[in-house]
C-alpha cells in the first residue's frame, strides 16, 4: 500500500513552539487549484495541521530511468533500512582498566516500538583477563548486557535481545563500559595495553518491523544515525542546484537540517541526480519546485506543483527508506519551507548560551562556563565512585565561550573530593589533562591513606579553547601488592581509590574578549558569525556540487557550533564582501588576489598550489637555513651551556628564546606546502570590522574531500589558530599559529576585564610586561626621590 | 603646588606598580622579568650609583617585594580545610609579613637619611650653661674616674657648666637597707664617690629611694640642677673635648629643639664581634643605628633619645615633667613624648663619646631584653601610631623602632618552620617548585639586594640575621613575658666592667647546642628523605636547603657562645703623642703610641736604656690637652722589647689621686677625630656575594670552634665528677 505523507512542519515539532508564523504557506493559497486527489488540500494558516496523508509504499519502485544503480552489498535495503548503526566515532576503543563511553542516539516512535536486537561486535587485546573483565552495555540505565571480555583472536559478534520497553521514541542513552584487568602484569604501564575495540561496523541496533527506516515526522530528521563509520550525512539531491537564487536557501536548509539532527560527524553532499539509494545514517533530501523533482521522483505529491510542502517519501527504488522532500510550485515557497523549518529549531542568537550539545556524543550536554563559575562533578556526569585497579580514568567536559582570553595566564582549579586506602604508596599521583595535554600533577605523598577534601588543584588553562573542551583526571595508583603482583590474586581486590561527585569545577574570572583571526572559536562556538548582524557573505568559487557541498559543511557544523543558523547571502563576486563577516569557499584559483592578500597566503600559491602537489620551487627551497649551521657548529663549550640551560627553561618553564617578545611577531604569508589538500584560513577583513574565513583547496574535488574529513568532530576540533592545514586523512591536521590579531570586545568595558585582559596579553609578550615593570620602577624611584627632597628635613 | 605634583605622580608610579605586580602573569613571564629585575639592580649597584638611582634600584626591589606578597597570600597558604597545615603556615605566612612590614618602614626611614652635618661653629655667641648628668647604680669607682675627669676635661667655660654624678647606688634606701652587708657596701661606696667628686670638681648627688630606677635618677638631678641644658653620659661613656662645643649650638638655632643625639662608640668589642674576631674589620652592630637609621628618623624629625651621649633642654623637660619612667627605657619614651608635643630632635652623626659594651654573652643578652622589653612596653603603653601630636612620618619611624624588636617571633617561626615539614610532613607553603624559584627566591635575593643596598657599607651580608638569631633564643622569653606582663620588667643595670680571662662556654649557652643539634637531625633527615621519597624530592630539596641556612646560623652562633678568654681587657686607641718617660728619676723622651683604658704602648727613643724590667714603676709626662699644666701620671711597665736604639714597652696606668684620671682621660677621650676614623676604617661594603663567601667561611668556622669548646666542657665535667 502505498502511503504519502504530508504534514504541517510546524506543529509536528514536538516541543518545539514557534511564535513566528511561517511565509510559505500563505504563498501556498495563491497556487493553482489542482492537487493530488489523494492528499488532504493544503489549508489556510488558520487550518493547520494538515492531518497525515495515507502513507505510500516503495518497495515496488524502481530507480527513476536512467539512473545507475550502484553497486549494493548484497543485504537488502529494507534490511539495511532496519538497522541503526550505533557508534557515533570512526572506532571505539575502551581502554585501561575501566572505561565508560556513553552517547544518546534519537529513534523514531517506531524504531522504539519495533522490536530490537543489539549486535556487538567487539575485539579485545590478548592481556585482558576474562576472568576479571567484563563488558556491560546499558541502555537508558537498563543493563542490556555484561559479559566476560573474552575475544581476542577475533571480532566476535553478540547479539542481544533489547527487552521491550528498553527503548524510548527520543533520546536513548547507550553506555559501553569496558572493566579489563590483565592477566599478569600489575604494573600502570600494563594497563595501556588493555583495550576493547568496539567495531561500528559490528554494532548496531536491528528492528524487526518494516518501518524502521521510516520517517514520518519532521522530529524524525533527528533519527538520521550514522553509518558504520560513525559518520552522517545529508544529500540533497537538488536537480536545479546551480541557479543562484538556490544556493542561498540550500545553505540555510544544510544548517537547518545540521542543527535539528546535531550529529556528531554529519556531511553535506550535493547531486543534481538520485544515485544509489541512502544508507544508514544518510538521509536523502529532495528539493525543488515540483517540476524538477517529478521527472526523478515519480511519487511526489502533485499538491506541491500548487503549494509548498515538506514530505517524507519512500526514495526511489529502496522501499522503507524514507526520504525528505521539499518542494513546492517555485523556489519561494520552497524558502519558505526552509524558514519555517529553521525556526522551529534555531536558537536566537543574542541568547546566553547554558549548555553546549554534545549528547550525541558525550551522552550529557556541556555546561557552558561563563566568568566564575562552578560545576559539580555530579553535574558533569561523573558519579561516585570506588577503585580497586591501578590506573583510574575519569573525564569530563566543559565549555568557554569564544572570546575566552585566558590561555596564557589563566589558572583554573579542580576541588577535589577523593579519598584513598593506607595501601596506595607515595609516588602515586593523580594527573590532570585538557583536551589531552598534561595540565597538573598531584602527588599523593603519604603512605597512611588519606581524605581530600575539596583539594584545591591548580591546572593551567593553556589548552582551553572556545566551545567543548574535554578534562580527563587520571589517578596512578601504585600498592605493594603490585609490586609484588602474586599470581592468583583475589579477583575483585577493595577498592583503594574513590573519587566523590561532589568534587568540583571552578572556573575563575578569566579574560574575556575576542581574537581575529582564531579558529578554535570559529570551530567552537561559530564566533564571530553567530553575533554578526548582516547576512554573512558566502563567497563560492563556483556553484557546483563540490563547492556547494563544502560550503554547506562547513555552515552545517558552525550551525551546530553556533546553536544557530547562520544567515548566508551567497555571492560569486568577492567585490561586495567587505565591511562584513564573510566566508569564502573554493579553489585557490577561484579565489581573488586580495582575498588571499588578506588572508595573508602567498599568491604564488594560486598557481604554485595544485593538486599532484609537485611544486617545482619546494625541492630546494627548505634545505638551507641557517639554523642547520647554528646547530652544526654549536659545539663548543659555551653553546652546550647555553643550549642545557634552554633545555632546562623549555621543560620547567616552556620557555624560549623566541618567546622573549614585545609584541607577536608580524606574519609571513603563508605558502601551502604541495601535500596540503585543504587549508581553512581566517582573517580580519581589510576594515577591520567583519571576520573572513576562507575554505580553500587546489580544486573542488579536494575541497568536497577535504570538508567532509574536517565534518567529524574530531577533526574539527582541530580547526585553530590562523590557518588549519590538511593533508589527507592519515595525517593530523596542522596548524599555523597566530601572530598579530585584532581585538573584538564582546563585553562592556570592566576594569577587572580589561587587566585580565591586560595579563594575558602581557603574559605572551614577556619582555613588555618586563619593560613596563621597569618603566613603572623608574618613574617610581624618580617620583619618590623627587618626593622625598619636598618632605621632611633636607639638611 | 610643586609637593602636590610630585605627591600625584608618585601615587600613580605606585598605582601603575601595584597594577602591574598584581596581575595574575604567568609563572613564565615572571620569570624573565626576576632575572631581568635582578640584573637591572646588579647593574645599578656595579656602577655605584647613587641619589636617585639608589631610588630606582629600592623600586626595582619594592616591586619584587609588593608581588611576592601578593603571591604568596593569594596562592600558597595551604587550604583551610587542612588545620594542621593551616596554622603553620599562617604562623609562617604572618613572619614573612611582619618582616616585610619592618623591610617597608626601614625604607621609608632610610630611604633618603640626612647627609652629615657639617660642624658647628661658634660664632662667638653666647654659651648656654650646661648640667652633665652622669647616672651610676653600681659601677665602680675607676670606671667613674675616668669617665667624670673626661667630662670635666671637655672644652668649655668651666663657669658655664657642672658635671653631677648622679648616684643611685648611695640612695638613703640603700644604705639603710635592712641587709647589713648591701647597707654597709652602699656606705661605702657613697662616701668614697663623694670624696671623688669632690677630688675632681664634680657634684655627688643621691636620694632618698630608688623610685622610677634611671628617669627617677635624672629627674632628682634636674630638680636640683639649674642648667639650660642637659647633657647625659652614662657611667661608662666617656665624653670626647669637643663634646658640648659640637652640640649646644643647635638649640640657638631652633628654640623648639629638645634633643641632640649623638652616636655610642665602643672601645671595646661586643661579646659577639670579639668571639668572633671581626671587631677591627666589620662595623660593629650599632653603626647600622647610629650611622643610618638615626640619620634616616633625623630626616623626619624622629632622631629618638638612646639614653646618653645627648645633649636636653631643660625647658623642654620641664614641659613634659621631666623624663618619663613608665617604661624601662625611658629615654625612647621621653623622646616620644617631646615628639608628640611639638618638639624637634636632631642627630649629630659623629661620635663624641666613647663606651664600653658589656664583655659577657650573658650581660649583653641582659642589655637587650631591657632593650626589648622597654619597647614592647612603649609599644603597649604610648603605642606610637595612634599617638596623638606625632606626624605620619614620626609615627611610622617610631613604629620601625618598637616594631622590630618583635624579631624573635618571626625568626623562631623561621627556625622551625622546616622541621613541621621535615619531622611531621606537614606541607605548610603549597607551591611548585618553579613558583617558588621564581618568586620566593627572587624576592629573597632582592631582599637581600636591598639590605645590602640600604646598609651595605654598615651592615654585613647575613650578620643582622646571625644577632637576631643569638638574641631571639633568650629574647623571645623575655618578650614573651613583657607582653604578658607589661608591667612587671624592672630597669637592671647592664655590667660592663666584666671580663672573661679564660675561654669558657657561657653560661647561657646551652640552648644553642640543643637547637644545633635538633637542626642537624633534621638534616639527616632531609637527607634521608631525598633519597627514599624521590617523588618529593624538590620539596624536600628546598625546605633541606632553608634548613641548612638555619644550620649556618645556628652553627655561627655557637662560636657566639664561645667566651675567647683575653689577654686585653680593653681596645687599643692609637694616638701617636709626645711624652717623656720618667724612671728612677731620669727622663727620657718617648713616644705614646696606642692608649686604652687600662694601659698605653710606648716607644721609648734613649740609648743606652736599660733600667726597665717588668713591674717597674715609672712616670708619664705630656701635655694635657684640657686646661691643665703639664703633668705626670703614675704607671707600671708591663713588658718591653729593644730593637737598637728604639725600645717598644707597655705599661699600665696606676693611677693614684683623682686628677690621675683626668690625665688618663686625655689620653684617651681627648681626641674624637681618632674614632671616626676607626670606624671609617671599617666601613666597606664588601658585597653581597664575597660578603656571603666570607660569612659562610666564618661561620664554620665557628660551629667548629663551638664543637670545640663543647667538647673540651665536657671533658671538663667529665674529669671533675670523676675525680669527685
Amino acid at each position: 500500500m502505498k502511503r504519502t505523507l504530508m504534514f504541517a512542519l510546524l506543529l509536528a515539532v514536538a516541543g518545539i513552539a514557534s511564535a513566528q508564523s511561517p511565509a510559505p504557506f500563505d504563498m501556498n493559497q495563491e497556487r493553482g487549484p489542482e492537487r493530488l486527489p489523494s492528499a488532504p488540500p493544503v489549508t489556510t494558516p488558520g487550518a493547520r495541521p494538515f492531518p497525515p496523508a495515507p502513507p505510500v509504499s516503495g518497495d515496488a519502485r524502481t530507480p527513476a530511468a536512467g539512473q545507475p544503480t550502484p553497486a549494493r552489498p548484497p543485504s537488502a535495503s529494507s534490511e539495511l533500512a532496519a538497522r541503526r548503526y550505533l557508534v557515533p566515532d570512526r572506532t571505539l576503543q575502551l581502554r585501561g582498566e575501566g572505561e565508560q563511553r556513553s552517547w544518546s542516539i534519537y529513534l523514531t516512535p517506531d524504531q522504539a516500538a519495533a522490536p530490537a536486537k543489539l549486535h556487538v561486535g567487539y575485539q579485545n587485546s590478548i592481556v585482558v583477563a576474562p576472568e576479571t573483565s567484563r563488558l556491560a552495555v546499558v541502555i537508558n540505565d537498563m543493563p542490556i548486557h555484561n559479559d566476560p571480555i573474552s575475544s581476542p583472536e577475533g571480532y566476535r559478534d553478540r547479539v542481544i535481545d533489547i527487552p521491550a520497553g528498553t527503548l524510548k521514541a527520543g533520546s536513548n542513552l547507550i553506555r559501553f563500559r569496558a572493566d579489563q584487568r590483565h592477566r599478569t602484569d600489575c604494573t600502570i604501564e600494563s594497563t595501556f595495553e588493555l583495550w576493547t575495540e568496539i567495531d561500528p561496523q559490528r554494532t548496531f541496533l536491528a528492528f524487526d518491523a518494516p518501518n524502521a527506516g521510516r520517517f514520518s515526522r519532521l522530529d524524525d530528521i533527528r533519527a538520521v544515525g550514522v553509518d558504520n563509520k560513525g559518520n552522517t550525512r545529508f544529500r540533497l539531491i537538488v536537480p536545479a542546484l546551480d541557479q543562484l537564487g538556490a544556493t542561498d536557501v540550500l545553505m540555510r536548509l544544510s544548517q537547518g537540517l545540521a542543527l535539528m539532527s546535531g550529529m556528531p560527524n554529519q556531511s553535506f553532499t550535493f547531486e543534481k541526480t538520485p544515485s544509489a539509494p541512502p544508507q544508514p545514517g544518510e538521509l536523502a533530501i529532495f528539493v525543488g519546485t515540483h517540476d524538477e523533482l517529478k521527472p526523478i521522483l515519480p511519487t511526489l505529491p502533485d499538491s506541491t506543483r500548487n503549494g509548498g510542502a515538506a514530505n517524507f517519501l519512500d526514495y526511489p527504488g529502496a522501499a522503507g527508506v524514507s526520504t525528505f522532500v521539499l518542494s513546492g510550485p517555485g523556489w519561494p515557497a520552497i524558502e519558505g519551507l526552509v524558514n519555517s523549518l529553521i525556526s522551529s529549531t534555531n536558537g536566537a542568537a543574542t541568547q546566553r548560551r547554558e549548555t553546549l550539545a554534545t549528547q550525541s556524543w558525550h551522552g550529557i550536554d556541556t555546561p557552558f562556563l561563563y566568568s566564575n563559575a562552578v560545576a559539580d562533578f555530579t553535574r558533569l556526569g561523573i558519579e561516585s565512585q570506588e577503585f580497586s585497579g591501578r590506573l583510574f580514568r575519569t573525564r569530563f567536559t566543559v565549555g568557554v565561550p569564544s572570546d575566552f582570553y585566558a590561555n596564557a595566564y589563566g589558572e583554573a582549579r579542580i576541588l577535589l573530593d577523593a579519598a584513598y586506602t593506607s595501601e596506595v604508596q607515595p609516588g602515586s599521583h593523580i594527573d590532570v589533562f585538557v583536551n589531552g595535554n598534561i595540565a597538573s600533577t598531584v602527588p599523593i605523598t603519604s603512605d597512611r591513606g588519606g581524605v581530600f577534601r575539596h583539594l584545591p588543584i591548580k591546572m593551567t588553562l593553556r589548552h582551553f579553547r572556545p566551545g567543548v573542551n574535554t578534562i580527563t583526571i587520571e589517578a596512578a595508583l601504585l600498592t605493594p601488592q603490585d609490586a609484588v603482583c602474586a599470581p592468583g590474586m583475589p579477583a575483585d581486590p577493595k577498592a583503594r581509590f574513590a573519587l566523590f561527585g561532589s568534587s568540583q569545577f571552578h572556573m575563575p574570572n578569566f579574560a574575556r574578549i575576542a581574537q581575529v583571526p582564531n579558529l578554535a572559536a570559529t570551530a567552537g562556538t561559530g564566533f564571530p558569525y553567530r553575533t554578526s548582524p548582516p547576512p554573512v557573505s558566502l563567497f563560492l568559487g563556483r556553484i557546483d556540487e563540490q563547492t556547494l557541498a563544502a560550503a554547506a559543511t562547513f555552515l552545517g557544523k558552525m550551525a551546530e557550533a553556533a546553536q544557530y543558523v547562520i544567515p548566508v547571502d551567497v555571492t560569486t563576486s568577492a567585490a561586495r564582501v567587505s565591511g562584513v563577516n564573510a566566508l569564502f569557499v573554493g579553489a585557490i584559483s577561484e579565489f581573488p588576489a586580495n582575498v588571499l592578500a588578506q588572508l595573508k597566503i602567498d599568491q604564488d600559491s594560486r598557481s604554485n598550489w595544485t593538486r599532484s602537489g609537485s611544486s617545482p620551487k619546494t625541492a630546494g627551497d627548505q634545505s638551507l637555513t641557517l639554523q642547520d649551521w647554528q646547530q652544526r657548529s654549536g659545539t663548543n663549550f659555551f653553546a652546550r651551556q647555553f643550549s642545557t640551560i634552554g633545555d632546562w627553561a623549555k621543560e620547567n618553564f616552556d620557555l624560549s628564546l623566541a618567546m622573549l617578545r614585545f609584541a607577536p611577531a608580524t606574519e609571513e604569508f603563508y605558502k601551502p606546502p604541495p601535500t596540503a589538500r585543504l587549508i581553512v584560513a581566517q582573517q580580519s577583513d581589510p576594515t577591520e570590522l567583519g571576520t573572513w574565513t576562507a575554505v580553500i583547496s587546489p580544486d573542488t574535488d579536494l575541497l568536497a574531500e577535504g570538508m567532509r574529513n574536517f565534518s567529524t568532530r574530531t577533526e574539527w576540533d582541530k580547526l585553530k589558530g590562523r590557518i588549519t592545514v590538511y593533508e589527507g586523512a592519515d595525517k593530523e591536521p596542522s596548524e599555523v599559529p597566530v601572530g598579530q590579531f585584532r581585538f573584538s570586545p564582546t563585553q562592556p568595558f570592566s576594569f577587572e576585564n580589561a587587566r585580565l585582559i591586560a595579563a594575558n596579553w602581557l603574559s605572551d609578550n614577556i619582555m613588555s610586561y618586563a619593560l613596563l615593570l621597569g618603566a613603572g620602577s623608574v618613574l617610581l624611584g624618580l617620583a619618590t626621590g623627587g618626593l622625598l627632597s619636598l618632605l621632611g628635613r633636607d639638611k | 603646588m610643586r609637593m602636590i605634583l610630585s605627591a600625584v605622580v608618585w601615587a600613580l608610579a605606585s598605582a601603575l606598580i601595584i597594577v602591574l605586580v598584581t596581575l595574575p602573569i604567568n609563572t613564565r613571564t615572571q620569570l624573565i622579568t626576576s632575572l631581568l629585575v635582578v640584573g637591572v639592580m646588579m647593574v645599578i649597584r656595579a656602577l655605584k650609583a647613587e641619589g636617585q638611582w639608589r631610588l630606582v634600584a629600592l623600586a626595582f626591589g619594592t616591586a619584587m617585594v609588593f608581588r611576592y606578597v601578593y603571591w604568596r597570600t593569594t596562592s600558597t597558604l595551604p587550604p583551610v580545610n587542612q588545620l594542621e597545615n593551616f596554622i603553620p603556615g599562617l604562623l609562617v605566612y604572618l613572619a614573612e609579613m611582619y618582616s616585610v612590614l619592618m623591610l617597608g618602614l626601614s625604607l621609608f626611614v632610610v630611604s633618603m637619611p640626612l647627609p652629615p652635618r657639617p660642624p658647628y661653629e661658634r660664632k662667638g655667641r653666647e654659651l648656654p650653661t650646661v648640667d652633665v648628668f652622669v647616672p651610676t647604680y653600681n659601677e665602680d669607682e675607676e670606671l667613674l674616674a675616668n669617665t667624670l675627669a673626661a667630662a670635666r676635661n671637655m672644652d668649655y667655660p668651666p663657669e658655664k657648666f657642672t658635671v653631677w654624678l648622679l648616684d643611685d647606688g648611695g640612695t638613703v634606701q640603700k644604705r639603710t637597707s635592712g641587709k647589713i652587708a648591701e647597707a654597709h657596701a652602699a656606705e661605702t661606696r657613697h662616701r668614697v664617690l663623694q670624696q671623688l667628686c669632690e677630688e675632681l670638681g664634680v657634684r655627688y648627688l643621691t636620694r632618698e629611694r630608688n623610685e622610677h630606677a634611671k628617669a627617677g635618677n635624672l629627674n632628682n638631678g634636674l630638680q636640683h640642677s639649674t642648667g639650660a641644658l642637659i647633657a647625659v653620659f652614662d657611667a661608662d661613656h666617656a665624653p670626647a673635648r669637643d663634646f658640648l662645643l659640637e652640640t649646644v649650638g643647635y638649640f640657638d638655632e631652633d628654640p623648639k629643639l629638645f634633643l641632640v643625639q649623638t652616636p655610642h662608640f665602643f672601645l671595646n668589642p661586643d661579646p659577639i664581634e670579639r668571639n668572633l674576631r671581626t671587631f677591627e674589620k666589620m662595623p660593629s652592630e650599632n653603626e647600622m643605628f647610629y650611622g643610618v637609621i638615626q640619620r634616616g628618623l633625623d630626616k623626619w624629625n624622629a632622631a629618638f633619645f638612646c639614653g646618653s651621649a645627648a645633649v636636653l633642654s631643660r625647658k623642654a623637660l620641664e614641659v613634659s615633667k621631666g623624663f618619663s619612667g613608665v617604661s624601662i627605657t625611658e629615654d625612647c619614651e621621653t623622646a616620644l613624648d617631646l615628639h608628640g608635643l611639638g618638639w624637634h630632635s636632631i642627630y649629630v652623626d659623629r661620635p663624641l663619646i666613647a663606651g664600653l659594651q658589656p664583655a659577657t654573652f650573658a650581660s649583653f643578652i641582659g642589655q637587650r631584653s631591657r632593650w626589648a622589653q622597654g619597647m614592647m612596653q612603649i609599644l603597649r603603653f604610648r603605642f606610637p601610631p595612634l599617638k596623638r601630636g606625632l606626624s605620619i612620618p614620626q609615627r611610622l619611624c617610631y613604629m620601625s623602632s618598637t616594631l622590630f624588636w618583635l624579631f624573635p617571633f618571626p625568626r623562631t617561626v623561621f627556625l622551625f618552620a622546616p622541621l613541621f615539614y621535615l619531622f611531621f610532613d606537614l606541607q605548610i607553603f603549597t607551591s611548585s617548585g618553579s613558583e617558588f624559584m621564581v618568586y620566593s627566591l627572587a624576592y629573597i635575593v632582592v631582599n637581600l639586594m636591598m639590605q645590602n643596598y640600604l646598609y651595605g657599607s654598615f651592615r654585613w651580608p647575613w650578620i643582622s640575621e646571625l644577632y637576631e638569631y643569638v638574641q631571639t633564643v633568650h629574647l623571645l622569653p623575655a618578650v614573651v613575658s613583657v607582653i604578658l606582663n607589661p608591667r612587671k620588667p624592672t630597669f637592671k643595670v647592664t655590667a660592663k666592667d666584666e671580663s672573661v680571662s679564660a675561654s669558657r662556654l657561657s653560661e647561657i649557652s646551652r640552648p644553642f647546642f640543643v637547637i644545633f643539634f635538633v637542626l642537624l637531625v633534621a638534616f639527616g633527615i632531609s637527607v634521608y628523605r631525598i633519597y627514599t621519597e624521590p617523588y618529593k624530592a624538590d620539596v624536600t630539596l628546598v625546605v633541606g636547603g632553608w634548613n641548612v641556612l638555619n644550620i649556618i646560623f645556628a652553627g655561627c652562633a655557637l662560636g657566639v657562645v664561645s667566651e675567647r678568654g683575653e689577654r686585653q681587657a680593653s681596645r687599643r686607641v692609637k694616638v701617636s703623642r709626645r711624652c717623656e718617660l720618667g724612671v728612677d728619676g731620669r727622663w727620657f723622651a718617648a713616644t705614646i703610641e696606642d692608649v686604652s683604658a687600662h694601659g698605653a704602648a710606648l716607644q721609648i727613643y734613649a740609648e743606652g736604656f736599660k733600667d726597665l724590667a717588668v713591674g717597674k714603676a715609672a712616670k708619664l709626662r705630656f701635655q694635657p690637652y684640657s686646661d691643665m699644666p703639664v703633668s705626670e701620671l703614675p704607671i707600671e711597665i708591663r713588658h718591653f722589647s729593644t730593637a737598637g736604639d728604639v725600645t717598644s714597652a707597655g705599661c699600665r696606668y696606676m693611677p693614684q689621686k683623682p686628677a690621675d684620671h683626668r690625665l688618663i682621660a686625655d689620653l684617651i677621650f681627648a681626641n674624637s677625630t681618632q674614632w671616626t676614623q676607626f670606624q671609617i676604617s671599617r666601613r666597606r661594603n664588601p658585597g653581597l656575594i664575597w660578603g656571603s663567601l666570607w660569612f659562610l667561611g666564618l661561620a664554620a668556622y665557628q660551629t667548629v670552634r663551638g664543637l670545640s669548646y663543647l667538647f673540651r666542657n665536657t671533658a671538663h665535667d667529665t674529669a671533675a665528677s670523676v675525680r669527685k
